[in-house]
């Protein structure tokens, strides 16, 4: 492994000590010189008319000003170079240096006819984002205040946007991001807490101050956030079979033959979409000669091993059927906004489990409902349940499992957070478009996301910086500073949200059974043959009494020799895929800018 | 090939910092400021050690001072903002003895700078610096 040793770049902290006065309003005058580096090089000198640095909420901060090149390799040179913007400032008591910019340059515009360059800069605020190669690094740039769920705002590994990904988690954020003066990523929560500073009439300019109301689009009167979460219901049900032959006696009394084992086995394998689960126990008729006495007589009623491998005496099994269902849970929960919009707004996002429910319904390859060994079996481990060659899960026999794949409790509750703050976002960002706007004297003391308290004219309140724009024109000597704070309505000093969500739990209750299997004997007299009932009811071992038999009635229904089995129907409700609606309960916080208007 | 392990002003370890970072302070009553920047390296294969000892010694950020002006005592570093306010002003911070690569191991650092000298003016004379580390690929 190449090892490599180094001192990394250290970092230089500039402390500016400042005189409380050169904020003060009263005091009138304000000397100013602007410090600006290209590249490391000061190019304070060069720099001509105006410089302007907007700084806004969720956008890059970006300075533009003019300057005369000293020659084309200087102008060449531009491109790309990182820029710092110093502004120095002095009331009375000592120069003081506050910095405005930390950026490169993002383009030139040349004028050749009085040779001046006007530069645009622009943080790296779209950089920061596009740079990143994992949601993990994407996620870090939020501090904590949104809101990520891969189900719903999922990363794509083999062609990675990270990008959007930021977008999308941008649109969960309870606050904002922004890029600082000195360059700094900085994350930050919505909220009205303690101001920073507070700015009385005497601290602005009289023109300048706006009230601006909340926009109409922008405030709906409801906002619902909806997560549909389509997963699989698996169900499983069991039935058992039980049959005997007809026993020695009857076989003599109606001259019927032993039941042919190959006849049972068609009519179990001719059963659709249940299958036996793990091996029936055939039992064969037992081997030897049986006497029994009929009617004063005694008949020897032998059999032979050949009849005793291809007869069967009795049956005894389960039969299992499994199937899906698809199940579409929605959870929905509804923000109320008030005002008179009377508009609507839906939030809402999807995911479904990752799972591929037809294979795992269908049988498993290989199912025989017939042991290898007839008899003698060799040792082996412990017999099987029944269910190791179908695929998993395994709902409980006669019940259901809802089946989420690779969602759990953890990630539904993600996903609905994820959508309900996107929704919230959307209730805070309509109640902060309300917002007071002012210049005062260049103040270039806050970031974007500072709380600044007003009481102007018949305005007061608090709300926290979205726009700042410093604008310094050294033709006319003008410094100002544009403030733009946005002052919402609400209950709380923090945006806050709190979600709790109970999955979709179902009753489904199980209880099928098939018809009992019996046996049924076709021409027969009456006293033997009973009153058929539907047939549809009818399962087991249907043979005719023979000729030879006393109780042989030509006259009586004659069946077809057969073995029927006959297992239960699913019903719809358990069967048709349904959708259940879900209340989700949160709590939502919005900042109050405790904003008042008096005339 | 140099070192990759840097100072950076987001946690996506994109920005180096090349400028100064700028800490106004009122004169009379001065109130904190506190910034956040990261030391890492984009190079998920790498890691670091301090040269000193390595493997034993850790990586620390220290508070260094070219001469008069402002005081390291007035600038606190912790890897939390909740840690601003129990540590020690001037004390250099341990980042750890190893540290990884990759975006996802940025180490924060956070910066509190508050003035104590009352004395206006702009000072120039402390920076944050690492000293020597090895960084293995």
């Amino acid at each position: 492994m190449p090892t490599v040793s180094g001192i990394p770049d250290s970092v230089g902290l500039r402390l500016s000590v400042v005189s409380e006065n050169v904020f003060d309003s009263s005091v009138k005058s304000l000397r100013w010189i602007i410090g600006a580096t290209i590249g490391g090089i000061d190019v304070s000198a060069q720099i001509e008319g105006s410089v302007n640095v907007t700084a806004t909420e969720d956008a890059a901060r970006i300075a533009s000003f003019s300057l005369m090149p000293s020659d084309s390799a200087q102008f060449a040179w531009f491109d790309n170079q990182p820029v710092t913007i110093d502004v120095q400032l002095n009331s009375g008591a000592g120069w003081e240096v506050f910095r405005l910019f930390t950026g490169v340059v993002e383009n030139k515009f040349f004028n050749p006819a009085n040779r001046v360059c006007e530069l645009s800069c622009r943080d790296g605020y779209q950089e920061i984002p596009a740079s990143c190669t994992s949601p993990e690094a994407v996620e870090t740039l939020f501090g904590g205040l949104s809101s990520p769920s891969r189900l719903v705002l999922p990363w794509d590994a083999d062609n990675p946007d990270s990008v959007s990904y930021f977008n999308g988690l941008l649109d969960t954020m309870l606050g904002g991001c922004a890029i600082t003066s000195n360059g700094l990523w900085r994350p930050f929560a919505w909220r009205i807490g303690t101001p920073m500073a507070s700015f009385t009439l005497a601290d602005v300019m009289d023109d300048s101050v706006k009230f601006v109301s909340g926009n109409r689009v922008d405030s709906p009167s409801t906002i619902k956030a909806v997560l549909t979460h389509r997963f699989y219901r698996l169900h499983n049900v069991e039935t058992a079979i039980y049959w005997t032959a007809p026993s020695i006696i009857e076989n003599i009394v109606n001259d019927l033959k032993l039941v042919p084992r190959s006849v049972v086995l068609s009519a179990v394998d001719a059963v659709s979409n249940w299958y036996v689960k793990g091996k029936l126990t055939i039992t064969p008729p037992p081997i030897g000669s049986f006497d029994v006495t009929w009617g004063g007589v005694t008949v020897t009623y032998p059999i032979y091993e050949p009849d005793s491998n291809s007869g069967i005496w009795e049956l005894n099994g389960w039969f299992y059927r499994r199937w899906y269902q698809e199940i579409e849970a929605v959870y929905t929960t509804t923000i109320d906004l008030g005002g008179s919009s009377g508009r609507e707004e839906i939030v809402s996002a999807s995911m479904a489990a990752d799972f591929d429910a037809g294979a795992w319904e269908s049988p498993a390859a290989v199912d025989t409902p017939l042991d290898i060994y007839a008899r003698n079996v060799p040792a082996a481990p412990a017999g099987p349940t029944g269910y190791e060659a179908l695929s998993e899960p395994w709902p409980p026999a006669n019940g259901h499992l809802d089946y989420y794949g690779d969602v759990d409790g953890a990630a539904l509750e993600n996903a609905m957070r994820h959508v309900t703050a996107k929704a919230v976002r959307k209730a805070i960002a309509g109640r902060r478009s309300q917002r007071i706007e002012f210049d005062r004297p260049l103040d270039p003391r806050f970031e974007i996301g500072d709380i600044i308290a007003v009481d102007l004219f018949s305005l007061t309140g608090a709300g926290q910086a979205v726009e700042l724009v410093h604008s310094l024109d050294c033709d006319t000597g003008d410094a100002i500073t544009h403030f733009r704070i946005a002052c919402p309505d609400g209950n709380s000093t923090d945006a806050a949200l709190t979600v709790d969500i109970t999955p979709h739990v179902a009753v489904v209750n199980h209880s099928l059974t098939g018809i009992p299997t019996s046996n049924h004997f076709g021409s027969a007299t009456t006293t033997t043959y009973l009153a058929p009932p539907a047939d549809a009811n009818l399962a087991g071992w249907f043979c005719n009494v023979g000729g030879l038999s006393e109780n042989y009635d030509i006259a009586t229904p004659v069946y077809n020799e057969q073995f029927r089995i006959v297992l239960p129907e699913i019903p719809a409700e358990l069967r048709d895929p349904i959708r259940v609606d879900e209340a989700v309960s949160t709590i939502i916080s919005i900042p109050d800018a405790q904003l008042t208007i008096s005339f | 090939m140099a070192i990759t392990f840097q100072f950076y002003s987001d946690p996506a370890l994109t920005t180096p910092i090349r400028a100064s970072l700028m800490f106004s302070q009122a004169v009379a009553s001065p109130d904190p400021v506190d910034m956040l920047i990261y030391f890492g390296s984009q190079n998920a294969a790498c890691s670091a050690q301090a040269s000193s000892n390595p493997g034993i010694d850790p990586i620390e950020v220290a508070i260094s001072s070219s001469g008069a002006g402002a005081l390291t005592a007035d600038v606190r570093l912790a890897t939390s903002a909740a840690g601003l306010a129990l540590a020690t002003g001037g004390a250099p911070l341990a980042l750890g003895v190893t540290l990884a690569g990759g975006r996802e191991n940025a180490t924060p650092i956070h910066i509190r700078v508050l003035d104590s000298t009352h004395v206006a003016g702009l000072f120039d004379n402390l920076s944050l610096t690492v000293g020597s580390i090895e960084e293995t690929s």
